[in-house]
C-alpha cells in the first residue's frame, strides 16, 4: 500500500528531531531510511507505526489519513532490532499472536502460522521457546510474526544489526527475496549503508532530522546530492579535498585537476571516489601527495595519502608496494569527480 | 489537529476502528490502572492523617450512642510537652553536668560548622536553608533531650524510641555489613548461610518477643547456668530499665540483621569483579579494598536500606508491648506504644498528639537522612 | 618458587581468588556463630513446645529424649481442648493475609505498571476536589446518618463529574514521579497516626472487627511496598515487547495481562511473599481494628501474656504454628525474595 509522509515533524519540547520529512513510498516498494544513529530515522519509522505521535504534518497509508490513528488500527507490522519475541510463548504462539488478537478461528490461525513459518524455514521449530533458538532463527520468528497477518506495510527497525556479519549477509538476501515475493510495501531503517544499497529500491538518507536525498542505490552512489550523502555511502568513503574552482580546473593545495564547465568558486569541496583515481609518479600526477599508510585487504590495497591537511584514499591492486612518507602523484578521472558547496555541502552542477 | 478520516475504504484497507465500550475502556486504562491505588491511599492514609490532625486538637468523650469531640486547641500537645504527661513523652530532666555540656557544645559547634560550609559552599538557596534549619533544630532539640534525660534523669517514650531507632539500626547495619562482607568472600556454603540468616525476618515480632523472654529467663532459660556462674541467677532484667531496653533491642536486632545482610550481600555480589581483581593485583590490603572499592560501590544501597529501616524502626511496638509490656514503668515504651496506651485509656486526643509527634520526628529524620546523607552516596557513585 | 614459612602459609592467601587459611577459619567461625544465634532461639521454641510444665520450670533442658521426655500435651491442648479458639484466629490470619495480599498485589501492580509506562498529568484541583468530597461524605454520614453505601456512591459520581468537567481548569499538575513518590512516601506515615480515624471510620459503618475492615486496611498499608517493588520489575521489561503487541492490535489491558504479567512473574512472586509476610505478622492495626471475631494470630499469641502468664509450652506451640508455614515458604522461595529486595533497594 502506498505510504505518504507529508512534511512530518517531531519535537520533544523545544528539541526537534525530525524536521519536515516528505516521502512518497509506492505500493510494493522497499524503501530504506539510512542515517547515523540519532538522525531521526527510527523516530520517523515509529511515527509511521504510531508508537510516537506526529507533532506536525500528515501520514497517509493507502487512501486513509493515519496521522492520529492508534497503532492497532494502522494494520502495519513491525520488526524490532531486539526482535521483541515474547519469551514466555513458543515460536508458534509468537507467530500466531497478532492473529489471536484479531480473534482468528483456531484452524485458520494454525494454517496461517504454519504457512508463515514455512516461508522463513521455521516449520520444524514451532514448539520451541525463543531462548532455545539461535540469533538468526529468532530473527526469522520476528519476520514470520510480521508476515503472518499480511499487513499493509512492513516496518523494520535495524532488524539485522544484532546478527553476526556472515548471517547478516545471508538474511539480507532472504529478506530481499521475501519482500519481492510478498510485494508488501516496506520501510526499513538502518545505519548500515551496505544493507541500504543491497536491499532498497530507493534509499532515503537522513542527517540531523533532515532528509538529504531519496533515490535508487545506484543514483545515490553516483550522484550524491550532498557532501554528507557522498561521505556516508561507499566504503571506503568518497574523498573530499578542499580547493577552489577557476579557469576550468579545481586547484587544491598540491596541484590541480582539470574540470570543465563549472562557474568559478572561492572554496569548494572536491569529491572523488577511491576507485576513480589512481597513483602515478609524483612528477606526472595531477596532485602531489605523501603516502600515509597502506592496508592490504587481499584482493586490493587501500592506500591513504595526505594532500595538505586532507586524507585521500586510493584503491590500488594488491601488489602495490610503497612505504609511508614516499611522495606520489594522484590522477583523477574528471567526469567521475563531484563538486559540493563548501559551506552548505550541496552539490554544485556544471 | 483533528483526525480526518477519508471514508473511501479500498479492498485491502483494514477494518476501520470501531468505537464502542471496549475502545473507551482501552482509552481510559491510564486512569483505571492508577485510580484504585490512589483512592485507597487517599482513603486510608491521607484522609486519616487529616482526621488525626483534628483529633489531636480535640478532647474525646464517649456519650450515649456514640462519642463527642470538643475542640481544645493545642492543649493535648501542651500536656505532652510541658504538662502532666511530660514525664511520659519526654522524660524527667536532670541538670547538665560538665560531660553533658561538653557533648552539647560539640553538637552545636558541628551544626554551626555545617551551616558555615553551606553558606560558603556556593550552593546556597532558600529551600536548602529552610531544610537545614528544620533538620538542625530537631537535631539540637533531640540532643538536648537525650542529654537531659539519659544521664541522670529518666527518658520518656520519645528518647526510648530514638534509642531503638538509632542504636538498633546502627547495630543491625554493622552486624549485617560484617556478615555480608564475610559471606561475600570466596567461601563454600554461601547459599546455605544466606537461607539460614534470612529466617528471622519471617518470624512474627510477637513471637520473637516471647522467644526472647524465654531465652532471657535467668532461672529457666537456656543460659541459666551462665547467669548462675556469673552470680546473676537472682537478677531480673525486666526490673531494670536499661537491661529491659537492651533485651528489646536484641530482639529487634535478631529480626532485622537479615534484612541488612541479604541486601548488602546481593550488592557485594553485584560488584564488578575486575575492579576487585585490579586492586588485588595492585597490592591493596583488605581495609583499602573495602574503603576504596567495596564501600563506594555499595554505599547507595546501604543508604537506601538504612533509610528503609529508619522508616520502619520508628513504628516499633510489638516487641516492647509483648516482651516487657512497656515496663518496668514506662522504661521500654516506644512512641507507638505510648499512643496505643493513651488510646486504650480513651484519651484519643492525647493518642493522636503522640502519633503526630512521632510523625514529625520520623518524617524530619528520614527526609534529613535522605537529603543530607543518602543523596551524597549517590553522587560519589557517578 | 620460594619456600614459604608456616606463618606465611597461614596468613597469606595462596592466590588472588583464594583466602588465607587463618582468615578462612575466622570467617567460618563467625558465620557459624551467627548461624547458632539465628537457629538456637527457634530450636528452643520448638523443643519447649514438647515439654511438660515441670520440665520447663525445673531449669533448662536442652536435648529431647536425653535431657527430658518430649510430650505432645501442649499441642493436644492447643488443638483439641482449645480447638476453635486456636483455629478461628488461624483461619482469620490466613484469610486476611492472603486476600489483602492478593488485592494489594493486583492494585499495586496496576498502578506501578501505569506509572512506568503511561504519562500522567494529574491536576492538583482534581485531588483537592476528591479530598473535599471525601470530607463532605464523612461529615454527611456522621451528621445526618445517611447510609454509607449510598453516600459513597453519590460522592464517587460527583467526583468523576468534577474531575471530567471543572477539574481541568486547574493548572498545576503532578507528573509520574510525583505520584510515585507520593505513593511510596505513604509508608513513612506511622500506622498509629492513621489507625485512629480508620478505627472511627469502621466503627461508624459498623465494620469494626470484620474481615472486610482488616483486609481493606492491610491492603492499604502494603500498597506502597507493592508499587515500589513492582515498578522496578516492570521498568525492566523491554518496551519493545509491549510496542510490538500494541502494533499487532492488543489493548493496554491485554498487553498487561498476556505480556507484562507473565514476564514479571519472579517479581510478582517476591512481592507477593514479602507482603504476605508483613500482613501475616502485622500486630498494631489488628490490635485496634479486631477484637474478637476477626482476631488474628499475632493477637492470639500476644494475648497469652495476660491470660496464661509464663505458660511457655502453650506459647511455644502457637509460635511454632505461626512461623512454620512462612519460614517453610520462604526457604523454598528465598531466591526470589532476595532478588526482590535487591531490586528495590538498588534502584530505590
Amino acid at each position: 500500500m502506498r505510504v505518504q509522509l507529508k512534511d512530518i515533524r517531531k519535537s520533544y519540547g523545544s528539541l526537534e528531531v525530525v524536521k519536515g520529512l516528505n516521502l512518497d513510498i509506492a505500493e510494493g516498494e522497499f524503501l530504506v531510511l539510512l542515517g547515523e544513529s540519532g538522525c531521526g530515522k527510527s523516530t520517523a519509522l515509529r511515527m509511521i507505526a504510531g508508537l510516537e505521535t506526529i507533532t506536525e504534518g500528515s501520514l497517509m497509508i493507502g487512501e486513509r489519513n493515519m496521522t492520529e490513528v492508534l497503532p492497532k488500527y494502522r494494520n502495519v507490522a513491525m520488526v524490532f532490532q531486539s526482535y521483541a519475541l515474547y519469551p514466555h510463548m513458543t515460536v508458534a504462539e509468537n507467530i500466531g499472536y497478532p492473529l489471536k488478537l484479531q480473534k482468528t478461528p483456531k484452524a485458520e490461525l494454525q494454517s496461517a502460522v504454519l504457512a508463515a513459518a514455512t516461508k522463513v524455514h521455521l516449520e520444524d521449530y514451532l514448539e520451541r521457546m525463543p531462548r532455545q533458538l539461535s540469533g538468526g532463527q529468532r530473527q526469522r520468528v520476528a519476520l514470520a510474526r510480521a508476515i503472518v497477518r499480511t499487513p499493509s506495510v512492513f516496518l523494520m527497525d535495524e532488524p539485522l544489526s544484532n546478527l553476526d556479519a556472515k548471517l547478516r549477509g545471508a538474511m539480507r538476501a532472504e529478506l530481499k527475496r521475501l519482500q519481492a515475493e510478498l510485494g508488501i510495501t516496506t520501510v526499513y531503517v538502518t545505519h548500515d549503508q551496505i544493507e541500504a544499497m543491497t536491499l532498497a529500491h530507493r534509499v532515503a538518507v537522513m542527517d540531523a532530522g533532515v532528509l538529504q536525498q531519496v533515490a535508487p542505490p545506484k543514483e545515490i552512489y553516483d550522484n550524491p546530492a550532498t557532501r554528507f550523502v557522498a561521505r556516508f555511502i561507499g566504503s571506503p568513503a568518497m574523498n573530499i579535498v578542499t580547493g577552489s574552482v577557476a579557469d576550468g580546473r579545481v586547484t587544491v593545495e598540491e596541484g590541480a585537476v582539470p574540470l570543465e564547465g563549472y562557474a568559478p568558486r572561492e572554496r569548494v569541496s572536491f569529491g572523488f571516489r577511491p576507485e576513480d583515481c589512481s597513483l602515478v609518479s609524483p612528477e606526472s600526477g595531477m596532485m602531489k601527495a605523501r603516502v600515509f599508510s597502506t592496508e592490504m585487504t587481499g584482493n586490493e590495497t587501500i592506500v591513504t595519502c595526505e594532500i595538505g591537511q586532507d586524507h585521500v584514499v586510493v584503491r590500488e591492486d594488491k601488489d602495490f608496494d610503497m612505504k609511508p612518507d614516499e611522495w606520489v602523484g594522484i590522477d583523477v578521472v574528471p567526469e567521475k569527480a563531484r563538486l559540493f558547496d563548501y559551506d552548505s555541502g550541496k552539490r554544485v552542477h556544471t | 489537529m483533528a483526525p480526518t478520516r477519508t471514508d473511501r475504504i479500498g479492498e485491502l484497507d483494514p477494518a476501520p476502528p470501531k468505537f464502542g465500550l471496549a475502545e473507551w475502556i482501552d482509552q481510559q486504562t491510564g486512569k483505571l490502572f492508577v485510580l484504585p491505588a490512589v483512592i485507597i491511599l487517599l482513603t486510608f492514609a491521607i484522609f486519616p492523617l487529616l482526621v488525626s490532625a483534628y483529633l489531636s486538637l480535640t478532647k474525646f468523650k464517649l456519650v450515649a450512642g456514640g462519642f463527642d469531640l470538643r475542640y481544645v486547641g493545642l492543649r493535648n500537645f501542651k500536656k505532652l510537652f510541658f504538662g502532666s504527661q511530660q514525664y511520659h513523652l519526654l522524660g524527667t530532666f536532670d541538670a547538665f553536668g560538665p560531660f553533658e555540656w561538653a557533648v552539647f557544645v560539640t553538637v552545636i559547634a558541628a551544626v554551626v560548622f555545617w551551616f558555615w560550609r553551606f553558606f560558603t559552599g556556593g550552593a546556597f538557596n532558600v529551600a536548602g536553608l529552610v531544610g537545614r534549619l528544620i533538620s538542625a533544630s530537631l537535631l539540637v532539640a533531640l540532643t538536648w533531650l537525650i542529654l537531659a534525660t539519659v544521664f541522670g534523669g529518666y527518658p520518656g517514650s520519645l528518647v526510648v524510641t530514638l534509642f531503638y531507632v538509632f542504636v538498633g539500626v546502627g547495630v543491625q547495619f554493622c552486624i549485617g555489613l560484617g556478615l555480608a562482607l564475610l559471606c561475600g568472600q570466596a567461601i563454600r556454603g554461601r547459599n546455605a548461610f544466606r537461607i539460614i540468616f534470612f529466617i528471622p525476618l519471617m518470624v512474627t515480632p510477637v513471637g520473637i518477643a516471647y522467644m526472647f523472654r524465654m531465652l532471657a529467663d535467668m532461672q529457666r532459660g537456656p543460659l541459666a547456668y551462665v547467669w548462675q556462674w556469673f552470680g546473676l541467677g537472682e537478677f531480673s532484667w525486666a526490673a531494670d530499665p536499661w537491661t529491659a531496653r537492651l533485651v528489646v533491642l536484641i530482639g529487634d536486632t535478631w529480626q532485622w540483621v537479615p534484612f541488612m545482610f541479604i541486601v548488602l550481600l546481593a550488592a557485594i555480589e553485584n560488584m564488578p569483579r575486575d575492579q576487585l581483581e585490579a586492586a588485588k593485583i595492585d597490592g591493596a590490603g583488605g581495609w583499602q579494598i573495602f574503603r576504596d572499592i567495596t564501600w563506594p560501590s555499595i554505599a547507595p544501597v546501604a543508604a537506601t536500606i538504612v533509610l528503609i529501616r529508619l522508616i520502619e524502626a520508628f513504628k516499633i511496638i510489638d516487641l516492647p508491648n509483648v516482651l516487657t509490656n512497656g515496663g518496668p514503668g514506662i522504661a521500654t515504651e516506644s512512641l507507638t506504644l505510648h499512643s496505643f496506651i493513651a488510646w486504650r485509656t480513651q484519651d484519643l486526643g492525647g493518642s493522636a498528639a503522640v502519633g503526630y509527634t512521632l510523625l514529625f520526628v520520623s518524617t524530619i529524620t528520614c527526609v534529613s537522612f535522605f537529603n543530607f546523607i543518602g543523596q551524597r552516596t549517590r553522587k560519589t557513585e557517578a | 618458587m620460594r619456600e614459604r614459612s608456616f606463618f606465611q602459609r597461614l596468613f597469606e592467601p595462596p592466590s588472588l581468588t583464594e583466602m588465607a587459611p587463618a582468615s578462612k577459619l575466622l570467617t567460618y567461625a563467625i558465620l557459624i556463630g551467627w548461624t547458632i544465634v539465628v537457629l538456637f532461639p527457634l530450636y528452643w521454641v520448638l523443643i519447649t513446645s514438647f515439654k511438660l510444665p515441670f520440665q520447663v520450670n525445673d531449669g533448662p533442658d536442652f536435648i529431647p529424649f536425653i535431657d527430658y521426655q518430649p510430650s505432645g500435651h501442649a499441642w493436644r491442648y492447643i488443638f483439641v481442648e482449645l480447638g476453635n479458639d486456636t483455629l478461628r484466629p488461624y483461619l482469620n490470619s490466613i484469610i486476611i493475609a492472603l486476600t489483602s495480599t492478593v488485592l494489594a498485589v493486583i492494585i499495586g501492580s496496576l498502578a506501578a505498571y501505569a506509572l512506568v509506562r503511561i504519562q500522567y498529568n494529574v491536576k492538583i484541583g482534581t485531588i483537592a476536589g476528591f479530598i473535599v468530597l471525601l470530607g463532605a461524605t464523612v461529615y454527611s454520614i456522621n451528621r445526618f446518618g445517611t447510609p454509607w453505601h449510598l453516600t459513597a456512591a453519590i460522592a464517587l459520581a460527583l467526583f468523576f463529574f468534577f474531575a471530567t468537567s471543572f477539574g481541568r481548569y486547574f493548572k498545576r499538575a503532578l507528573k509520574n514521579n510525583d505520584i510515585l513518590f507520593w505513593i511510596i512516601s505513604n509508608r513513612i506515615l506511622p500506622p498509629v497516626v492513621a489507625v485512629l480515624p480508620i478505627y472511627l471510620m469502621f466503627q461508624r459503618v459498623g465494620l469494626l472487627d470484620t474481615h472486610v475492615a482488616m483486609i481493606a486496611t492491610y491492603m492499604a498499608v502494603n500498597l506502597p511496598i507493592v508499587v515500589w517493588l513492582m515498578r522496578d520489575f516492570f521498568a525492566g521489561i523491554p518496551i519493545d515487547l509491549e510496542e510490538s503487541a500494541e502494533i499487532d492490535g492488543a489493548s493496554r489491558i491485554r498487553i498487561f495481562a498476556t505480556i507484562v504479567l507473565p514476564l514479571a512473574r519472579p517479581g510478582l512472586a517476591a512481592t507477593f511473599l514479602l507482603v504476605l509476610i508483613l500482613a501475616w505478622n502485622e500486630y498494631l492495626l489488628a490490635l485496634f481494628i479486631s477484637t474478637a471475631d476477626a482476631q488474628t494470630m499475632p493477637l492470639l499469641v500476644a494475648a497469652q501474656n495476660a491470660t496464661r502468664g509464663p505458660q511457655w509450652w502453650y506459647m511455644s506451640v502457637l509460635i511454632v504454628i505461626m512461623i512454620a508455614p512462612i519460614v517453610l515458604m520462604t526457604i523454598l522461595l528465598q531466591k526470589h525474595i532476595a532478588r526482590g529486595l535487591m531490586v528495590g533497594a538498588v534502584k530505590g
